[in-house]
């Protein structure tokens, strides 16, 4: 399968307003995404996945590093030249409620993105409003309603089709069922599955939550202040945990099944991300931290048995005099 | 009924004048807690589990909430007989209550101190110096370190988990016999989530607090509590030990709603999903309010109102799983 999405090195500064201080909120993430697979994001807040994925679609600006879609480097692209990538790249944003403009007709909310493309005449897109409207399990009166007379998971089923409409390749999905009751999450991730497949759509999908990450990717990424500390197949990540960090995010979730076993409890909060910590970001958290840990960053290597990336000084031991 | 429970909630209903009329929100709801019990109650938004547990200690505006019938004995004590005034001897003192947001339940213009000391000068007699020990000592007793220096911050000073930690600190100070958890971890991260279940556990385990802990989230059911009620569209649909209720779930819309949570050990390709949405309140079917989204609906469930029945494991269904 050939990579729909290569990202090198990204990084991300924000400058607050006082005397030029920066945070990193990504730094240094390089990562490839397949065509018609899903890579999830999984962090906790602050970690940097919804930054990231607003980099790739060129929302914000990277301080640093490059992204090629498709074979194209997004930043070699004018603004005009961008917006027409963009036709292949959509977002479905977290909160339906507030993504939706409420003053505007559904059948307008969904149409709008054929407008600005100037996609075929006003019947053509008029045709294509009523099929994307069916195919997301809507009804065709609801063209006609407003966006508060509409619950949660059918705002967000809306704000997919409005995704789908110009039959993008890449979807990135922030958080898109996290503020949907569960008997709703499910229906909106069947959906975006039966998208994927007729459509042959690729998907970056973020999410804290770990059960829906491991429902949905085929690979997966975790986050943890700005970096990735653990890369792998979905299935290796979850059976065969690697990073310390990883090990105790997946066992903080609480299974209903009684599956989880023994918590393994971290100390402390997230530290601030004005003073990430030296070395390993996560030395001060870390159960099994060594020296080394608080003075040498540690690189994402794929480790011994080559299944998984991992950031981690006890997974990768340093080369001896190594820096 | 045993003279043993903490509390004792019996055929409530509660609901709201609206613009369109009186609405039932919480219909017929009964359940109890015994010392050193962990009861969960979990439903889906709308389904009534704050309306129930802010009704028990009339924490909601009235008017517009109104009680229709019911009552609430905690321990021998009908709070539903008492006035306003009454009420306030019982608030933080016999009950503490953790809200569900740890950002915006603390008061931003007072320092913690002032807050977490509040409930002991409103409860006790104990002296200045007395209680500032004591606020120091439940501050300990939730993990915050210095806590001398935090009696002296605000909140905005404070991440997310230790405000919630500072929330569990005031509403256990004055040693309530029942403490009420409204979705004590649903606005923090998983790895902080964790560390504030295990002080719960402690804390029941320490000074053998009951615990009504309202959730949405089944894991934390699952890995929390001794038994569970499960609340659809205002009503406790089924309720039992956690065992019996997670593994045999009796009732339609407990067992679907299991199904479809995916799980993180176990890979389904399509989720199970409950069609439809739960109906709001004031539009809720005659007979069984899961009737249009039920898999195993039958005549029975949309001409009559199912009722609780069973003994330790209950279930409100006409045609339950067997």
């Amino acid at each position: 399968m050939s990579k729909l999405l290569k990202v090198e090195n990204i990084s991300k500064e924000f400058q607050t307003k006082n005397k030029g201080v920066t945070v990193k909120a990504v730094s240094d993430i390089s990562l490839e995404v397949k065509a018609g697979t899903t890579l999830g994001i999984v962090g906790e807040s602050g970690c940097g996945k919804s930054t990231l994925g607003r980099l790739i679609l060129k929302l914000l600006k990277a301080s640093a590093g490059t992204i090629s879609f498709d074979g194209v480097e997004l930043e070699k692209l004018s603004e005009k030249e961008l917006r027409s990538q963009r036709m292949k790249m959509q977002m479905v944003f977290q909160d339906p409620f507030s993504s939706l403009n409420p003053r505007q007709k559904i059948a307008d909310i969904i149409r709008e993105p054929l407008d600005i493309h100037k996609v075929g005449n006003m019947a053509s897109r008029k045709k294509l409003v009523e099929e994307t409207i069916l195919r997301v399990g809507l009804s065709l009166e609801a063209l006609e309603r407003y966006p508060h007379e509409f619950s949660g998971g059918q705002r967000q089923r809306i704000c997919i089709a409005r995704a789908i409409i110009l039959k993008p390749k890449l979807i990135i999905a922030d958080e898109p069922v996290s503020a949907l009751d569960v008997s709703i999450q499910s229906q909106i991730l069947n959906l975006l599955s039966e998208l994927k497949r007729e459509l042959n759509l690729t998907y970056i999908f973020i999410s804290h939550n770990l059960s829906v990450i491991r429902h949905i990717s085929d690979q997966v990424a975790v986050m943890y202040l700005g970096e990735i500390v653990e890369m792998a197949d979905s299935e290796v990540l979850f059976k065969n945990p690697q990073h310390p960090y990883t090990k105790a995010l997946l066992s903080a979730v609480p299974q209903i099944d009684g599956s989880a076993g023994a918590k393994q409890i971290l100390q402390g909060d997230l530290p601030n991300p004005f003073h990430i910590p030296s070395g390993c970001s996560f030395h001060p958290r870390c159960p099994v931290a060594i020296e080394i840990c608080s003075s040498l960053k540690p690189a994402l290597m794929p480790n011994s048995a080559g299944e998984s990336k991992v950031s981690c000084h006890l997974i990768n031991p340093p080369k001896a005099g190594g820096k | 009924m045993s003279s043993s429970d903490v509390l004792l909630v019996d055929d409530l209903s509660v609901g709201f004048n609206t613009e369109d009329g009186f609405v039932e929100v919480i219909e017929d709801v009964s359940f109890s807690i015994k010392p050193g019990e962990v009861l969960g109650l979990v439903g889906e938004s709308g389904s009534g589990k704050t309306v129930a547990a802010m009704s028990l200690l009339s924490l909601l505006p009235s008017p517009p909430a109104k009680r229709l019938k019911g009552q609430i004995l905690l321990g021998d004590v009908d709070l539903t007989a008492l006035n306003s005034k009454q009420l306030l001897n019982y608030r933080g003192r016999d009950v503490g209550y953790i809200f569900q947001e740890p950002m915006n339940s603390l008061n931003p213009t007072y320092k913690i101190g002032y807050q977490l000391m509040e409930p002991l000068k409103l409860h006790t007699n104990l002296s200045k110096s007395e209680i500032r020990a004591k606020a120091i000592e439940m501050l300990n007793l939730v993990g915050i370190n210095e806590p001398e220096r935090r009696l002296e911050q605000y909140p905005f000073e404070l991440s997310g988990g230790i405000r919630q930690r500072v929330m569990i600190a005031m509403a256990l100070i004055c040693e309530p016999k029942l403490l009420i958890a409204d979705e004590p971890t649903t606005a923090l991260d998983v790895t902080v989530q964790a560390q504030i279940m295990d002080l719960l556990r402690n804390i029941r385990k320490d000074l053998k607090t009951a615990i009504l802990l309202i959730t949405h989230d089944m894991g934390l059911v699952a890995e929390n509590c001794d038994r569970v009620a499960v609340m659809y569209a205002g009503r406790i649909v089924e309720t039992g030990s956690v065992t019996q209720v997670m593994k045999s779930p009796r009732h339609p819309y407990t067992k679907a709603l299991l199904e479809s949570i995916p799980g993180i050990h176990n890979k389904k390709e399509v989720l199970p999903t409950i069609a439809g949405m739960v109906p709001a309140p004031g539009k809720r079917p005659v007979g069984c309010n899961f009737q249009d989204r039920c898999a195993s609906v039958i005549e029975k469930c949309r001409q009559s109102e199912p009722v609780l029945d069973g003994k330790d494991h209950r279930v409100e269904c006409w045609n339950p799983v067997s």
